[in-house]
């Protein structure tokens, strides 16, 4: 007759092959470690948008009080940039009618248009410190391919890094894992722009370049993964060293991330 | 295992890893944030005679490795290996702990938890090293004070039981 302790034994050796055996499978098959990924998110996807619902609300609510001083040196600034903004947009207006009469005038083929923006709630964040990926509730079925721009503001937060059926997996622009072709937007020096834990840098910027602090900096379109003039930050303070090959500039995000909600992926 | 503490793993794992990726996540300090499914982890660890622990971490890390962009090595490493030490330790030297030692317990798991993934990381800067001391900072008081809870919940359930008898 077996006793409860030959059975308690057996159950737990029963329950340490199944576990052994998922892990191994997680670990040796992407193909099974996604259909899992897949099959958790889907059936996790309603308490997950509640709880970052949740999370956001409560953000809000002590951010409120925290920030009630610096609201208004907020509002004072925003209010000037908006009068400079003006100014700009109408600059713009009228250099954009300029170059559509010198297009016409020399026969350019105009671009295709920026493609059609899908909207995605964020509904998971990478729980781990050094690991910058969200998902979102959109996926395979929607149209969503690999390595595609995903924007908030038309400004970049990152790409897509996978793609299941249901939901995707960005990877951020602040992740130390991305790497992004950018370039200073006046002064057209390339370079490349790369995450971390300390912030974002456009390393490999030639010597003899000059740039102001403030100066935005945008996709630059090479590698054709990202098209051009998408914007990412403006220029910081220089990081290399003067007697560096090539200049390092640290660069400001212009979207904080970890308050965002929803974002919109390229299609 | 008994079947009601299976499934009270189970349903404890899911819980803890889905408020980790969609409620905490949202909350950084210095990319730090606190990571409920490691703090329930280094308590069962502490805590328990047996080794029933051992399967809620290999449950921990099956979600964490589903939920989570981490290799898997650093997740088995981190879920599994650390707290299995941890109670080698806790047996071996502190059988019976008290509030001081648990909070060394956790200090030194969280910060060897963060530092392994900083190693993997190879992000050897002032912030990576500031990150991982807000973690450590952060996750220790939250899990010194559910531990805390856990044991007055516990001394008031054994204290009423004992008076009924």
């Amino acid at each position: 007759m077996i006793n409860l302790e030959t059975m308690n034994r057996r159950a737990k050796t029963l329950l340490f092959i199944i576990f052994g055996t998922i892990i191994l499978a997680l670990a040796i098959s992407p193909s099974f470690q996604s259909r899992a990924k897949s099959l958790f998110t889907r059936t996790t996807t309603g308490i997950s948008i509640r709880l970052e619902n949740f999370s956001h609300r409560v953000r809000r609510t002590f951010s409120f009080w925290t920030n009630i001083s610096e609201l208004k040196k907020q509002n004072e600034e925003l209010s000037r940039k908006i009068i400079s903004l003006q100014v700009d947009s109408s600059q713009i207006e009228e250099l954009k009618n300029e170059n559509a009469l010198l297009k016409k005038e020399l026969g350019f083929i105009e671009p295709s248009e920026i493609g059609t923006l899908v909207p995605a709630k964020i509904i998971e964040r990478d729980a781990a410190t050094f690991s910058d990926e969200i998902t979102i509730d959109k996926g395979e079925k929607d149209g969503i391919v690999k390595g595609v721009a995903v924007v908030s503001n038309n400004i970049l937060i990152g790409t897509i890094k996978n793609v299941m059926s249901d939901t995707s997996k960005i990877l951020l622009i602040t992740s130390k894992d991305s790497i992004i072709q950018a370039m200073l937007q006046n002064s057209r020096s390339k370079g490349i722009l790369r995450g971390g834990i300390s912030g974002l840098y456009l390393d490999d910027i030639t010597t003899d370049t000059t740039y102001k602090i403030g100066e935005n900096v945008v996709t630059s379109g090479l590698g054709g993964d990202i098209m051009s003039g998408m914007l990412i930050g403006t220029a910081g303070k220089l990081e290399s060293a003067s007697s560096s090959i090539f200049k390092t500039i640290s660069v400001e995000p212009l979207v904080d991330i970890s308050s965002l909600e929803l974002v919109f992926v390229k299609k | 295992m008994k079947q009601l503490k299976f499934l009270f793993y189970l349903l404890l794992g899911l819980l803890t890893v889905l408020l980790d990726v969609s409620f905490f996540s949202s909350f950084e300090i210095y990319g730090a944030s606190i990571l409920t499914s490691f703090i329930a982890m280094v308590i069962f660890a502490i805590r328990d005679n047996g080794d029933d622990y051992a399967y809620f971490g290999l449950l921990q890390v099956i979600l964490f490795a589903v939920f989570s962009s981490l290799p898997m090595g650093v997740i088995a490493l981190n879920f599994f290996l650390l707290p299995i030490g941890l109670n080698i330790i806790a047996k071996k030297y502190f059988p019976e702990p008290n509030n001081f030692t648990i909070l060394f317990y956790l200090v030194a798991a969280t910060f060897l938890f963060d530092f392994i993934l900083l190693v993997w990381s190879s992000e050897w800067n002032a912030s990576s090293f500031l990150a991982v001391g807000y973690f450590t900072a952060i996750n220790s008081m939250v899990g010194w004070f559910v531990y805390y809870v856990i044991d007055l919940l516990k001394k008031k359930y054994t204290f009423s039981s004992k008076i009924k008898i």
